[in-house]
């Protein structure tokens, strides 16, 4: 069996992960034999996303809630169906649970890398898209490995944490998708973002969203108004475009879709997504 | 804009990217210049509003220059996460605990990991800081743009979160399950709970299980202050004196997720009374002579956006005002903030 890959999109709020992570795997279903296409957030917005007939039936839509997340690791470490009970419904694990930093987040990643490290039931995909947090709250998604490797010092916590960590670090079988819009703001989260991760020798690719072609249109001879929207817009790019050059960092273009719709826009976005892995 | 005349706290919520800190920093610009006297409290993560008013992001009051003779004034703070957090510990601590226990859960490692969190997380840290300003009574409004987070829900949701931690007595839970058992109700407690500290030490190591025992016992002293305190800020949030905007952008995803917001906020019984669009585009009735593909695109586009925002506004807001501001590309200064402020106008 080729080896699984996982794919998380991150970005500032707003960027339009949720509807890019989606295009993304509904292009990866056309060449692969399955894919799964989770979120981590609260709400759920990828159900509503897909009418339900026009899915392909080799992608398959789940949602991964961090608490869920924790409790089907620990009942996986403590082997014991009633035992883990009993360890899930105590005040002090439930309390430690609730506030322990980045417990939850650990069990995300658990679940995430588990079918290389060989954990629990397997999943059976060929790439898993993951709709993940948000900028800062990734950040602190992908340092759980490493800070809880520091706070254990043995014990199944402390092993498990370490090669998570290995896991999510090999650019092998995780890649990590900053997407951003072409707004000073985004950019700048998302080249902070970068560069945290980099720190922790996580490599993160760009891909930055709504990209207007402003080549074809005549600025001379648009009203004041108008003109100065797509002046700056056209600036904008321009600037996005230099500050992501810098860095030398490949960055994927995605041109602005004109729908409301949004499952359109993941269709229309699909296809650009596959006609971009052709060439 | 206009508030309630008790009220004395504006909270502005709303998902990342939609100008919250812009609006938050000129509504205070705004009521400054009306005669208020107001402090803004910005969490902007670039720091941008700080440069542009041009005081420092030390953690300080600042006062802000006005850009005409008022009898208001206008100051400004960012937050310094790590130092609220100390502050609130500390202000809880001081009657009750030894500054040894002070220095024993500061050396504690779940509580570093945990207060780096915390901070991290600001969520309960900038409540908490508001709600040291507001009870300081110094000013008419104090103005809150709040944290980035993914979900404003997060922020809301603090003190409960926090409040778990010092509420269980988890020490006395501790005691129980290591010391001598009196009745056999204890001694079947008892058991239960020396298996769930073996699950705990199997999976985790016995270090972990010492910190966390130093940790609770190191708070056991001042839970009660603290979760006092975590209560009192819980309160400020649903006072009849703290009125919510909602703040959220001309955009069809964001709206969405802006009226799941609304929709929780009422239902947990916050006062929110203004919701504002921003980033509406000003140039769509622009007349025009030329025929530009990608502009027309564009303009149909948002024409049906700007249709299906406000059918959805009506349906869900009744009692809600609703404003606009127009898409402000130009740099935010201090200058223009009021003009900004002047911009936001009733949706009709």
């Amino acid at each position: 069996m080729a080896t699984q890959k996982i794919h998380f999109f991150t970005g500032k709020g707003g960027v339009g992960k949720t509807v890019l992570t989606a295009s993304y795997a509904l292009a990866a279903s056309a060449t692969n034999s399955t894919t799964l296409l989770t979120e981590l957030s609260e709400e759920s917005a990828l159900s509503t996303l897909f009418p339900a007939h026009k899915k392909p039936q080799n992608l398959s839509l789940d949602k991964w809630n961090a608490y869920g997340c924790l409790e089907e690791y620990a009942s996986l470490l403590i082997h014991s169906a009633s035992l883990s009970k009993l360890f899930l419904n105590n005040p002090l694990s439930r309390s430690l649970i609730n506030v322990a930093p980045g417990l939850q987040e650990l069990a995300v990643l658990g679940k995430a890398t588990s079918g290389p490290r060989n954990i629990g039931k397997p999943m059976n995909y060929d790439e898993i898209f993951i709709d993940s947090y948000s900028s800062g709250h990734f950040l602190s998604l992908m340092t759980a490995p490493q800070s809880f490797a520091e706070i254990f010092s043995f014990g199944p916590m402390a092993t498990q944490s370490q090669s998570i960590d290995l896991w999510i670090k090999n650019a092998e079988f995780t890649s990590v998708h900053i997407v951003t819009q072409a707004d000073e703001l985004s950019i700048q989260e998302a080249l902070e973002l970068w560069k945290n991760l980099k720190d922790l020798k996580i490599k993160a690719d760009f891909i930055l969203n709504r990209f207007v072609d402003t080549s074809a249109i005549n600025f001379k001879k648009l009203p004041e108004k108008t003109r100065h929207f797509f002046e700056n817009i056209q600036v904008q790019q321009s600037f996005a475009q230099a500050e992501l050059k810098k860095i030398k960092t490949p960055t994927t273009l995605i041109p602005q879709a004109f729908e409301t719709d949004l499952f359109k826009i993941v269709l229309a976005t699909a296809t650009h997504i596959k006609d971009i892995n052709e060439v | 804009m206009k508030f309630k005349s008790n009220t004395k706290t504006i909270i502005f919520i709303g998902t990342g990217g939609v100008g919250k800190t812009t609006i938050a920093a000129s509504v205070a610009m705004g009521k400054a210049l009306e005669g208020y006297k107001v402090l803004v409290i910005t969490i902007d993560p670039s720091l941008r509003l700080a440069q542009a008013m041009n005081f420092k992001p030390n953690g300080q009051i600042h006062k802000i220059p006005l850009p005409q003779a008022s009898s208001g004034s206008l100051q400004a703070s960012t937050i310094n996460h790590e130092k609220v957090f100390y502050d609130f510990l500390s202000l809880a601590a001081s009657k009750t605990t030894a500054q040894q226990d002070i220095k024993n859960i500061k050396s504690n490692k779940l509580f570093q990991e945990l207060s780096t969190r915390l901070s991290h997380s600001q969520d309960f840290t900038t409540l908490f800081y508001l709600y040291q300003h507001v009870k300081s009574d110094q000013f008419d409004y104090v103005i809150l743009d709040t944290p980035p987070a993914q979900h404003t829900w997060a922020f809301l949701k603090a003190p409960e979160k926090i409040s778990a931690l010092f509420t269980n007595d988890l020490t006395s839970w501790f005691r129980a399950a290591e010391g001598s058992p009196k009745s056999i109700f204890k001694k079947i407690v008892n058991q239960s709970t020396a298996k769930v500290l073996d699950i705990l030490k199997m999976l985790t190591g016995s270090d972990f299980l010492d910190e966390l025992r130093g940790f609770f016992n190191a708070v056991q002293s001042w839970q009660k202050p603290l979760n006092d305190l975590i209560v009192n800020c819980q309160k400020l949030l649903v006072s009849n004196q703290t009125e919510f905007v909602l703040i959220t952008s001309f955009d069809h995803n964001k709206f969405h997720l802006t009226q799941n917001l609304s929709r929780k906020i009422y239902n947990e019984g916050y006062n929110l009374t203004h919701l504002i669009v921003n980033m509406t585009p000003d140039w769509l009735d622009e007349p025009s002579e030329y025929y530009d593909e990608t502009v027309e695109k564009f303009r149909s586009l948002y024409l049906k956006t700007l249709k299906t925002i406000s059918k959805d506004l009506t349906m869900i807001h009744k009692n809600l005002k609703v404003y606009k501001s127009i898409n402000l590309s130009q740099n935010i200064s201090h200058d223009n903030l009021d003009k900004i402020y002047s911009q936001i106008v009733t949706m009709d």
